[in-house]
């Protein structure tokens, strides 16, 4: 239910249809961790990162967010973003709903969604 | 709005009667290989060869090369032309593909670079030496740079064209001394492809910022990005957008030429190309389906949600979807013909570039527009209106009054603050190239005369002040136009008209139709199911001035535009200028 409200909501802030956001099933923030100076968070979803032209995005909240990398391995259906960490900790809200999307093509509707940020999953260690 | 089969036939109908009416053959076909024999080689210096400045990883140092053989037939030195492949997979396993670099064991590299061999075969039998160059390092690892891989591109460009400094100065591996004085690295061209695109941007910028060791004469990005805005000027620049995109879908690329068509002394022409039914991919024979085992896409299916569907871009019956070979047919043609044009100083390619000649049979499609801004010379423009702030409405360039009568709304978007920043209000900015934001730059865009008509009596007039009116040297008068699809005033899916009228001093005037000489006024196709299309791009409407008998050209008084070909309509428009 939680997941659904989370996804009602997405839909609410940008337009994107919920059946849309719910399209992958098994999306998931990996992980969130703190390197250096920086917060990476790490997604996994069913449906591959494709490398492409257009420049891919997280968003948190209203916070949107492009510096990112694949992981080690070369999988294309993880991606880790890297925020920093003072923005994290200050803009960036517990519970805010996390997307990702391709810049400039928010409207298609195509998107990953990842319910809501639980910002204690941050791994300090 | 959905087009008919119809209302599809009769666009068809509408360009293929233009190009065969209006526009002169060509003497030649710039896809049509050459005298000179080709040869292939490749050089690869290792995955982790370069690593460029400010960058986080290694690159490769790899190319294919195409290039004529020398003999009495093709002497030599040739022209240099550089290839560079945009953003895609880097690795792959089976059908699996991967992002990383170097590939881990047991996994092999997408060669990207190999993919534009139909475009090296022919270009290089003309005389050129043609590398397409590897970049999976700089694509593992740009998202995680600021500038997304521009520099680090450009810093890449210039690593291979230092080897080939050395190679064309001294007996060097792989070559020997095959290459030697054989290079004229004073006449060097460069292509990129999306991300590749704005790197060749940012090269030029970056061989410029070092003096300009080499000499760079002409400069395509091919479906590009264009994400940090650079100005690329003093140098022949030809942008490609295909309007059936699917990845970099809102042609931001456009932004390439918008934002030098004013640069001050600039001696070097502008042009965009919008291919009609081309995709991203496609230009790509490793990026297109069947090419390549892992990694490939039809990208406007694959990533525009319910794209199948699309009467333009889909894949339904009538759509205007280019097959994969037609598509290559457009690369090799327009390709080989920028190059030939401005690296081979070849003149009977200008057409092509202006937009007055017809698409040569090599492209394989007559639904391509062209958009021409010439060099900053009175021997090749006199700007009457470049419509650029808000007294440009009532004094044009020239110092000469704007008057209009019928006309609504009647005013300036999509420039700088105060205008709007869109001129239409869609819910996708994939449908406003001119004016779509950039990543890395807060730039603003085209700014457009936004204009509607309600009846036949409708006109805008620019005077010329006397004196200024001389353009007896010059060939048409142009500007550049699209059909406001977002108006319901103009009919759907119905190209737009208007007349226009040339006065000269002594009050002798002459009139054409727009239709007569310009297929720019269409009404944008595609869509609205899905949210790129349509796309309101500027093409360039060139009324050649012979279509003005009896007017004296050297002094011209006034343009009248009059609006009554069709009882309403809304355009935008942009710079209203005599051309070459």
């Amino acid at each position: 239910v939680k997941h659904l409200q989370c996804i009602t909501l997405v839909a609410l802030l940008t337009g994107i249809t919920p059946a849309a956001l719910a399209q992958s099933a098994t999306n998931a923030i990996s992980a969130i961790r703190i390197a250096g100076a920086m917060v990476e968070l790490e997604f996994a979803s069913d449906q591959e990162f494709t490398p492409r032209d257009a420049l891919i995005q997280l968003h948190l909240g209203d916070n949107v967010y492009s510096r990112s990398r694949a992981p080690l391995d070369g999988s294309l259906n993880r991606i880790i973003f890297v925020v920093p960490a003072q923005e994290f900790d200050l803009n960036v809200n517990d519970g805010d709903p996390v997307w990702i999307d391709y810049r400039g093509q928010q409207e298609r509707g195509q998107a990953w969604s990842f319910g809501k940020l639980n910002k204690r999953q941050l791994d300090k260690k | 709005m959905t087009m008919s089969k119809l209302e599809q036939r009769k666009f068809r109908y509408w360009l293929v009667a233009y190009v065969l009416i209006a526009a002169p053959a060509f003497a030649q076909d710039p896809g049509t290989p050459g005298p000179c024999t080709v040869a292939s080689a490749e050089y690869n210096f290792g995955d982790t060869a370069f690593t460029p400045t400010d960058f986080p990883g290694p690159v490769e140092v790899i190319a294919q090369v195409r290039y004529p053989v020398a003999n009495a037939t093709c002497p030599g030195p040739f022209p240099m032309v550089i290839f560079l492949h945009g953003r895609h997979g880097t690795c792959y396993s089976g059908a699996s593909a991967f992002l990383e670099w170097p590939c881990s064991p047991g996994r092999s590299s997408i060669p990207s670079y190999q993919g534009y061999g139909y475009i090296q075969d022919v270009l290089a039998s003309w005389g050129y030496i043609v590398a397409s160059i590897g970049a999976n390092g700089v694509n593992a690892v740009d998202n995680f740079v600021f500038d997304l891989g521009a520099n680090a591109r450009a810093q890449l460009i210039q690593h291979h064209l230092d080897r080939w400094n050395t190679w064309n100065t001294m007996d060097a591996p792989p070559f020997g001394a095959l290459f030697v004085g054989k290079v004229n690295l004073n006449n060097v061209g460069t292509m990129g492809h999306s991300r590749g695109g704005e790197g060749v941007a940012a090269h030029f910028i970056l061989n410029r910022d070092l003096l300009g060791p080499y000499t760079i004469r002409a400069v395509l990005p091919l479906a590009p990005v264009d994400f940090t805005r650079p100005d690329v000027t003093n140098v022949p620049l030809g942008v490609i957008l295909p309007y059936c995109d699917g990845d970099v879908s809102d042609l931001q690329g456009a932004h390439f030429v918008d934002d030098v068509r004013y640069a001050d002394g600039d001696p070097t022409p502008k042009h965009t190309t919008l291919v009609m039914g081309a995709n991203h991919n496609h230009f790509n024979t490793i990026w297109t389906p069947g090419g390549w085992p892992a990694g490939t896409a039809e990208d406007w299916t694959a990533f525009v949600p319910g794209g199948t569907a699309d009467p333009w871009c889909g894949n339904v019956s009538g759509s205007h979807k280019l097959p994969p070979a037609n598509q290559r047919g457009v690369g090799l043609a327009y390709i080989v013909g920028f190059f030939r044009r401005y690296l081979g100083n070849e003149a009977q390619f200008a057409p092509l570039w202006k937009g007055d000649a017809r698409p040569p049979p090599s492209a394989t499609t007559t639904e391509i527009v062209q958009s021409y801004l010439p060099a900053d010379s009175p021997s090749t423009r006199l700007d009457v209106n470049r419509l650029l702030t808000a007294s440009d409405l009532t004094n044009n360039w020239l110092g000469g009054t704007v008057a209009q009568g019928g006309l609504s709304p009647f005013d300036l978007c999509g420039g700088e603050a105060p205008q709007p920043q869109h001129c239409l209000t869609q819910p996708s900015t994939e449908r406003l190239p001119h004016t779509t934001p950039s990543a890395r730059s807060d730039r603003r865009g085209l700014s457009q005369l936004r204009f509607g008509w309600s009846a036949a009596a409708a006109f805008m007039r620019n005077d010329i002040p006397p004196g200024l009116g001389d353009v007896s040297s010059l060939a048409a008068l142009q500007f550049r136009a699209s059909v406001n699809f977002e108006d319901a005033r103009n009919p759907m899916n119905a190209a737009q008209d208007f007349s226009v009228t040339l006065t000269d001093g002594v009050g002798i005037s002459a009139t054409t139709i727009v239709s007569g000489s310009s297929a720019a006024l269409y009404f944008p196709p595609g869509g609205p199911a899905v949210t790129p299309l349509p796309k309101t791009v500027l093409n360039s409407v060139r009324v050649p001035l012979a279509r003005f008998p009896g007017v004296d050209l050297t002094n011209i008084q006034s343009i009248t535009f009059n609006f009554d070909r069709t009882g309403s309509g809304a355009l935008l428009i942009s710079d209203l200028q005599f051309a070459d």
